[in-house]
């Protein structure tokens, strides 16, 4: 089994990136296991975003955030995943009020069983700047202790301003692969060779 | 598996004709406000009373201070459907007609206070949804 932990601000567009995920990783696993089951936190008294997820075996923690006050719920649902599925790939969506870091600790305490954990940032290109200026230890804390950080909405900027947000992103976190991305557009397998460690950063 | 399963149930589904429900919370600073309202109209008029509702919302938060986090709601239709009834040995089929859309969302921002925040919602709602 593999966790994959999508972190990243409010609107940083994480529920498109794991919906291409999900269908890459669903079409690229055939193996008898179940591809995936997602886990959708949110910290609204609402679900909002899983009802995008309508094709896909989803369970959901809500009115709180995975990374602290459902930190106990997070072990247990993971740990019900393994028992009663034992999927492929385990998807988190934290909300965007998370420190994945800090789920991904959780996990690897208290529910070994998922197998590797890794962490998968967005970053919002369009707002960018605009967060760096009143957010930027919230914002460099989600980033920086991702091992694949996808920069998305690069629809919405220039090449020039794209190049300067890779290299801030780039100075908040030099290990984790960078992925400039655009989640509104189809593709076919690109998170699914970042993932598998094929996917060619130059 | 069924394809959603969860976890909590913190109040009853909203239902075709319900007003704007809204309950505020902090998180980390971010005032998370989850609210429901019901839309009545085809899917044209419910898209654009939709639209126009969440463009207002936004900027009337940006004009108090606010620093927006996400603002987002998903809309469920209502459409036609058949209620069963069964009390002695006929089945009773009423069809029931009805039009609109329920709209569960979450309001997720900064820097203006819990009331500010209702209040704006509240005035978003009448004017855009009920349009009073």
């Amino acid at each position: 089994m593999n966790c994959i932990i999508l972190g990243g601000f409010l609107g940083a567009g994480k529920t498109s990136v794991l919906l291409q995920l999900a269908r890459q990783i669903t079409q690229h696993c055939h193996g008898d296991s179940l591809p995936l089951v997602i886990l959708e936190n949110e910290i609204g008294e609402v679900s909002v975003d899983s009802r995008l997820l309508g094709e896909y075996p989803v369970k959901e923690l809500f009115s709180g955030c995975v990374c602290c006050t459902l930190a106990g719920s997070l072990t247990e649902t993971v740990k019900s995943i393994c028992k009663d599925y034992a999927p492929e790939y385990i998807l988190i969506e934290t909300s965007g009020m998370a420190h994945p870091e800090k789920a991904a600790d959780t996990i690897r305490r208290y529910a070994p069983e998922a197998g590797e954990v890794r962490i998968m940032a967005v970053a919002d290109a369009e707002r960018f700047d605009e967060l760096m200026d009143y957010m930027d230890v919230f914002i460099s804390r989600q980033l920086s202790l991702a091992d694949w950080i996808v920069i998305n909405k690069t629809d919405t900027v220039d090449s020039s301003a794209l190049s300067r947000i890779i290299a801030a992103v780039r100075g908040i976190n030099s290990r984790a692969f960078i992925l400039p991305f655009c989640a509104r557009e189809p593709d076919e397998h690109t998170l699914w060779d970042l993932i598998g460690g094929h996917y060619d950063e130059t | 598996m069924t394809k959603h399963n969860h976890e909590h149930h913190h109040h009853t589904e909203p239902q075709p004709g319900d007003p704007l429900r809204v309950e505020i919370h902090l998180h980390e600073g971010a005032l998370v406000a989850s609210y429901s309202f019901s839309v009545p109209g085809d899917a044209t008029e419910t898209q654009e009373k939709l639209t126009n509702f969440y463009h207002a919302l936004a900027d009337m938060l940006r004009d108090s201070g606010a620093h927006i986090g996400h603002l987002k709601g998903t809309a469920t239709p209502q459409g036609n459907c058949s209620c069963y009834s069964v009390t002695a040995f006929s089945v009773n089929v009423h069809p029931v007609r009805q039009q609109g859309v329920v709209l569960q969302g979450v309001a997720i921002v900064f820097g203006i206070s819990r009331n500010e925040l209702q209040k704006l919602l509240i005035n978003a709602y009448d004017f855009y949804i009920l349009g009073e």
